[in-house]
């Protein structure tokens, strides 16, 4: 079982300045409102941390690597992995693909599957070393 | 990619992770026990202490709690949590 090998590093942040503005207004805001509304400042701060948790794939950089193994992930402090054999639906997107480990669409697959940013990467190589690598793993499945 | 923790079991342990996706499939809880299992997937080990310290408890029962001990030892692996959320993801529905 051979195909390509392809690594990549997506950090939105890094590419789309712009947005990075935007992320920061709404935190800000959020924060703000609840200062305003609860005053809270702790909880403001709690407020201002959990949301940017929530989009760290925007702030961080999300290293990935597709081999004949799987597909790697590493985003600071984890690192995800999910072997071909065990990948039973792939979803593409414009920017991103779903790599998940059920047949079916169901609310588990924001936990368990692997949200596959394009950014910073070929699309049409990423796709196409999904695609290469799926198959054969498919095909060998029980 | 290649550290696998599957490749660290015997194979009645991976026995026992099978035969215990299967109960929770035949049972149609796959999505909850992932759920409960992906978030306390942390606490695994000490899940698996706390199993030895109820073991005298236990024996009270049962005079020889072999299933229990096999899986105080699974538990015990880093990684068997997630090794029996992935039997459970391909029972899936």
């Amino acid at each position: 079982m051979t195909g390509p090998v392809v690594t990549w590093t997506a950090h939105p942040a890094r590419r789309r300045p712009d947005h990075v503005a935007l992320v920061a207004a709404v935190i800000c805001l959020a924060s703000w409102a609840v200062l305003v509304t609860l005053r809270a400042p702790w909880l403001a701060a709690l407020g201002a941390i959990l949301l940017a948790l929530a989009v760290a794939p925007f702030w961080l950089p999300t290293h990935y690597r597709i081999d004949r193994d799987g597909i790697e992930e590493r985003r600071w402090p984890r690192r995800r992995t999910r072997r071909w054999a065990d990948v039973r639906r792939v979803e593409i997107g414009a920017r991103a693909a779903l790599v998940s480990p059920f047949a079916r669409a169901q609310w588990l697959d924001r936990y368990r599957g692997l949200v596959v940013l394009f950014d910073g990467g070929d699309r049409a190589a990423i796709v196409a070393a999904i695609a290469a690598h799926r198959a054969p793993a498919a095909s060998e499945a029980p | 990619m290649n550290d696998d923790p599957d490749a660290a079991l015997t194979d009645e342990d991976r026995a026992l992770l099978d035969e215990l996706a299967d109960a929770i499939a035949r049972r149609r809880l796959t999505a909850a026990a992932i759920f409960f299992l992906e978030s306390m997937a942390p606490l695994g080990f000490v899940g698996s202490q706390l199993m030895i310290g109820l073991r005298p408890l236990v024996a009270i029962v049962w005079s020889s709690p072999l299933r229990w001990d096999q899986v105080q030892r699974v538990l015990e692996r880093r990684g068997s949590i997630e090794l029996l959320v992935r039997r459970l993801e391909a029972r899936a529905p």
